[in-house]
């Protein structure tokens, strides 16, 4: 059956398998985007001491179909005065990168779309270009919430791109490459071999940064609906609007898949040398990310919104002083060769 | 596969997502319906259109972090390249870059000192 599969695959024409391993790619995001939402209702939900959704569907789990078959059914509504191409094109620059930044990710060390050589450059590339969506949406609104929503996601690129960038430097020191495939394959090892302690603070500022980057709680000031209504999103409606959905919770997958490649030895196992769950496996990454995704919902019921100017200081006196004495630790630690990492 | 291919998924993976959600258009276009209503257009401001204009220039309280943000953009383009080669290069890139970053970092502590980093 699997030598069949091989064989017809063998045989189709280059440009149908690379159309057929996009939609292999983008499909499953796109599911894991809907329960996503879902997750995050009843976690938030049970934090509350509340059930969350449980009408539609088993234990509601029909929830996030139900949701979607709205949003395609309303209507698209465009406010007077406002540039209505950038209004139609800026939920799209929102999404497009957050999902074709997949392309480099590995699952492991076969399955991935592209073996790009500088695939953590190109993911770099790609997050910083999903801001725009955002101030591009702000600004075609020709509302005032909205204009508010775009400054304030452009004050916060400005605090916490540097700090990414940081944090992933050291990486790229650690495994001396821009391939997330041989980064991942730097880690190789038991839990004490993988990147999280050498680089423990560049760890926790990355994936704090990546909370950041996602506008997610409590850095949505962005959106920050108790105080700009909705923010950058207040004008949108229908798909629009779950367009940007989409692309938040498909970057907040790929900030927990990218934290648990590059720092936590991505589909490594913790107890290498045990029979069956010491093997490498697929399933290991995907409960490195869960625990990652599961973090993001904690924070959202946990804390209180920083005021913008707070999240700068915390950015820019905190971050990125913490980072860049690490960086020369770990330069250090490098050039003497140290532990079971860096030799 | 060459890395012109790569490439190419990268940039089909673009234009495939730019389709989908041009589908997705097309498809509320079709099953959705639309109502004509007064002010249903208006943004979100109360039920009337705002009184001032929106689309001002505006005081972007934050622009000393902007200038600091592009130094350390720069240099952190620079980085890249620096960490991919510096175990080959030895001790030899950590001293080249650990000049750029003194100063870079002096240069932050200063501006820190200065109040760059205080609310406007």
């Amino acid at each position: 059956m699997l030598e069949l599969i091989l064989t017809t695959w063998d045989a189709l024409p280059e440009i149908l398998q690379i159309v057929l391993k996009i939609v292999v790619i983008v499909v499953p995001i796109m599911l894991s985007v809907a329960y996503l939402t879902l997750a995050e209702r009843k976690v938030i939900g049970y934090i509350q001491v509340r059930i969350g959704p449980n009408r539609v569907g088993p234990k509601g789990l029909l929830q996030p179909i139900a949701d979607g078959l709205k949003l395609l059914m309303k209507e698209i509504i465009i406010p007077t005065n406002s540039n209505r191409y950038l209004f139609i094109a800026a939920p799209i620059i929102a999404l497009a990168p957050a999902l074709a930044a997949w392309a480099v990710i590995p699952f492991n060390a076969e399955l991935l779309l592209s073996d790009l050589d500088a695939g953590l450059l190109y993911i770099l590339a790609l997050t910083s270009f999903g801001v725009y969506g955002i101030i591009i949406a702000g600004w075609a609104s020709n509302s005032k919430y909205a204009f508010l929503g775009a400054l304030r996601s452009a004050a916060q690129v400005v605090s916490y791109e540097i700090a990414m960038g940081f944090a992933l430097v050291g990486v790229l020191l650690a495994a001396h490459s821009l391939n997330i495939r041989d980064i991942v394959e730097a880690q190789a090892g038991g839990v004490f071999h993988w990147f999280w302690l050498p680089l423990l603070p560049l760890f926790v500022v990355y994936f704090l940064a990546g909370v950041a980057e996602t506008n997610r709680a409590p850095f949505d000031v962005a959106e920050g609906e108790s105080e700009i209504v909705a923010g950058f999103h207040v004008e949108y409606s229908g798909m629009c609007f779950a367009l940007f959905f989409l692309a938040e919770y498909a970057n907040m997958i790929l900030i927990a898949a990218l934290t648990a490649l590059m720092f936590l030895g991505g589909w490594y196992s913790p107890f290498p040398g045990l029979p069956v769950i010491g093997e490498p496996s697929i399933i290991w990454l995907f409960a490195k990310m869960s625990v990652f995704l599961f973090l993001f919902l904690w924070f959202r019921a946990t804390f209180p919104r920083y005021r913008y100017d707070q999240i700068m200081r915390l950015g820019w006196k905190v971050f990125i002083p913490v980072t860049i004495v690490w960086l020369l630790v770990v330069a250090v630690a490098v050039l003497a060769e140290l532990g079971p990492w860096f030799d | 596969m060459g890395m012109l291919q790569q490439y190419g998924i990268l940039f089909g993976l673009i234009i495939g997502v730019i389709g989908f959600v041009l589908s997705l258009f097309a498809l509320n276009r079709a099953i959705g319906k639309s109502r004509i209503e007064l002010a249903k257009d208006v943004p979100a401001t109360a039920g009337k259109l705002s009184r001032d204009p929106v689309w001002v220039r505006y005081h972007a309280r934050y622009y000393g972090y902007a200038l600091l943000f592009l130094a350390f953009d720069m240099e952190m383009a620079y980085m890249y390249p620096w960490a991919v080669v510096y175990k080959e290069v030895g001790i030899v890139a950590l001293l080249d870059m650990g000049v750029f970053l003194l100063i870079l970092f002096l240069g932050l502590l200063y501006g820190w000192s200065q109040g760059a980093f205080r609310r406007q």
